[in-house]
């Protein structure tokens, strides 16, 4: 177990950068999640610290060690990857023991402790099986005991669960994350997934086109993000966007958006009179109460999925945006769909008007529409 | 899904035709080198004959040098598969997985050199070997062959080699092995059915060539190959056909033998199981 730095990592592929300038700190036995979507940076990222790819500048140092320079087999790192490479001519016991056996290590001992790793993955009535005779699920575990029965001062996992089924990806995944907190080896997993990095990691590392967007808990990616981005990738649905002009009244500052009146936090009061981007997560919406302001909305469609609704609406002559998680980039301004998400919503929604507000305690997050950074 | 009756009949009728296409020569050099010379051209023909002359492949081990011949060829393309393997393998290893601005050209080079004929070859060889002393010695057949070989089983190689995902190397780079180990340990026990056909195929083409050995060792009948010393048995007025016959079968033997040796690892499947 170990502690690692990465100080300033770059990676060029002739003109284009792959990696700009990432710098993080992460604590010995975190579990950090690189997320971002396909081509944002951080399978480079982990391959760089796997020793896999050559950083064009930067540093690498795990539990004070430079590791910059060093081939993949003196980093003491384990890697579990996103098509699990089991190597296909040996049994899944030969695999498992394979970096022990490469290490000097005695046979026996070997034996014992992939007997040991295969006891604790449940996968003890498979070890004289190739990795042809295994299902995903099986093969998944196979890779996993790969990694764990070095004992490794760091894991490193690139989506190891993009191959797998719904069902069995959410079971993976609360087995990998047991597992990690159990043996509290440092690991860094890569994904695209938001709902995996937010049910997995201690800490995020949202990336962009090869750009650090922020590092944070999930809670705090979710509830103060610092840009469109992030906020657009993190939440599913996405948080949906308005804009507005920043006014104050009577009752304060707000903005009205859409014919909706957002309270605003007096950090707005700078953009007075300006159009700023506000974000709101679809389940901040809710069916209004018969005296109170409430948008007017048509539903286009509505999506039930038994204890929550998905309604999904225009706001005609408002100009809005949708940033849709997974997507490389936010859709430009324009009449995109706005989403809300209900619950106990009770009689069927669709065909007639509905009208829709914002539920007490819901934060509005205010984007300067420029940089799209938020404004706090 | 169940088979109808009328689509397994075609199938069986064709791979009978199939197998009786390829194997009637066979079975035709098996009754030619049986029949006595006279009963060739019999009308008509035996297709069993009635009194097989067994001794014709006694006569064929003690009147002729054919078993010196047979380990002259299987000397020459065993060596010749085996370096041309060792430079294939490196080559096409290289050119699947270190790409840069070039390797599509000197790919492209190499293949093309593969496409110039073997008459056209033979001259340059002809003086390369003279110069080099290597006339009438089998190191001439040799490294003619492997000319010959590494081009294709360079390119059937790479192939192969693209077909294996680089994470498997990679998985046994951060599992300990260097680049060399992750070649030696995962990537080629991986390709051991591209290996065993691109070896099958470079030793098929050493052990049928009959135009450089006829070139390069037709002055030294120490080191004549089972091809060129056939050739001989074709005399002027007369030729012992079940003689020529019982010989070929007799060459074509190894063949047989190595086919239903690697014929295991032709049928591939080795990376079934290494990824999703």
């Amino acid at each position: 177990m170990a502690d690692i730095q990465i100080q300033n990592l770059n990676k060029r592929y002739g003109t284009f950068q792959a990696l700009h300038d990432m710098s993080l700190d992460v604590k010995d036995g975190e579990f950090i999640v690189f997320v971002g979507p396909s081509g944002c940076g951080k399978s480079t990222a982990l391959k760089i610290l796997a020793g896999l790819e050559a950083a064009s500048t930067g540093s690498i140092i795990i539990g004070g060690e430079d590791v910059t320079e060093l081939a993949p087999a003196k980093r003491d790192i384990a890697m579990v990857f996103q098509n699990y490479a089991l190597y296909p001519h040996l049994t899944v016991r030969q695999n498992i023991g394979f970096g022990l056996m490469m290490r000097g290590t005695d046979k026996k001992q070997i034996n014992q402790r992939v007997e040991r790793a295969a006891q604790a993955l449940e996968i003890s009535d498979l070890l004289e099986r190739r990795p042809k005779a295994l299902s995903g699920g099986q093969r998944q575990r196979v890779a996993l005991g790969r990694a764990i029965v070095r004992e490794p001062r760091v894991f490193l996992m690139d989506e190891p669960l993009s191959n797998l089924d719904a069902a069995l990806r959410v079971q993976m995944r609360a087995e990998i994350t047991a597992l990690q907190r159990r043996i509290g080896v440092t690991t860094i997993y890569v994904t695209h997934d938001q709902t995996e990095a937010m049910t997995m990691a201690d800490r995020i590392v949202i990336m962009r086109k090869g750009v650090v967007q922020q590092i944070g808990s999930p809670d705090t990616l979710f509830n103060h993000p610092a840009n469109m981005f992030v906020a657009g990738f993190i939440g599913s649905p996405a948080m949906n966007f308005l804009s507005g002009k920043v006014q104050r009244d009577d009752r304060g500052l707000n903005i009205d958006a859409g014919g909706l009146r957002l309270p605003v936090a007096e950090a707005a009061a700078a953009y007075l009179g300006k159009t700023v981007i506000c974000g709101i997560r679809p389940e901040s919406l809710d069916l209004a109460r018969d005296d109170a302001p409430a948008l007017e909305i048509t539903p286009t469609l509505v999506e039930s999925l038994g204890t929550e609704a998905y309604v999904h609406f225009k706001l005609p002559g408002q100009q809005v945006a949708t940033a849709v998680a997974g997507e490389h980039e936010h859709q430009p301004l324009g009449n995109g769909t706005l989403i809300a998400r209900l619950y106990d919503v009770g009689t069927p929604l669709s065909g007639g008007t509905i009208r829709l507000g914002l539920k007490p305690q819901a934060s509005v997050h205010l984007f300067d529409p420029a940089t799209e950074q938020a404004i706090s | 899904m169940k088979r109808k009756l009328w689509q397994s009949i075609l199938l069986y009728a064709t791979v009978i035709v199939a197998c009786a296409v390829v194997l009637f020569p066979v079975y035709w050099m098996v009754v030619t080198s049986l029949q006595p010379p006279g009963s060739l051209r019999a009308y008509p023909p035996h297709f069993l004959p009635p009194d097989p002359q067994w001794q014709t492949y006694i006569r064929l081990f003690i009147e002729t040098d054919i078993l010196r011949w047979m380990a002259n060829s299987a000397i020459v393309a065993v060596t010749a598969t085996g370096i041309s393997m060792v430079a294939a393998v490196l080559a096409g290893y290289s050119l699947s997985r270190y790409q840069t601005k070039s390797s599509e050209n000197v790919g492209l080079f190499i293949l093309m050199s593969k496409m110039l004929p073997a008459t056209m070859l033979i001259i340059p060889l002809f003086g390369i070997m003279r110069s080099l002393g290597l006339m009438g010695s089998l190191w001439s057949l040799i490294f003619a062959h492997a000319t010959g070989i590494v081009p294709f089983a360079t390119w059937m190689l790479k192939g192969y080699f693209d077909s294996i995902p680089n994470e498997l190397e990679q998985a046994a780079q951060v599992d300990g092995c260097t680049p060399w180990g992750a070649l030696f340990r995962v990537i080629l026990p991986v390709a051991a059915p591209g290996l065993a056909a691109t070896s099958l195929y470079g030793f098929v083409l050493s052990w049928a060539d009959y135009l450089f050995a006829r070139t390069f060792l037709a002055n030294n009948a120490d080191s004549w190959t089972v091809n060129l010393g056939i050739a001989t048995f074709k005399g002027e007025y007369q030729t012992d056909w079940n003689l020529v016959m019982a010989a070929s079968l007799l060459a074509a033997l190894p063949i047989m033998i190595a086919y239903l040796f690697l014929q295991r690892f032709l049928v591939g499947g080795m990376t079934a199981g290494a990824g999703k």
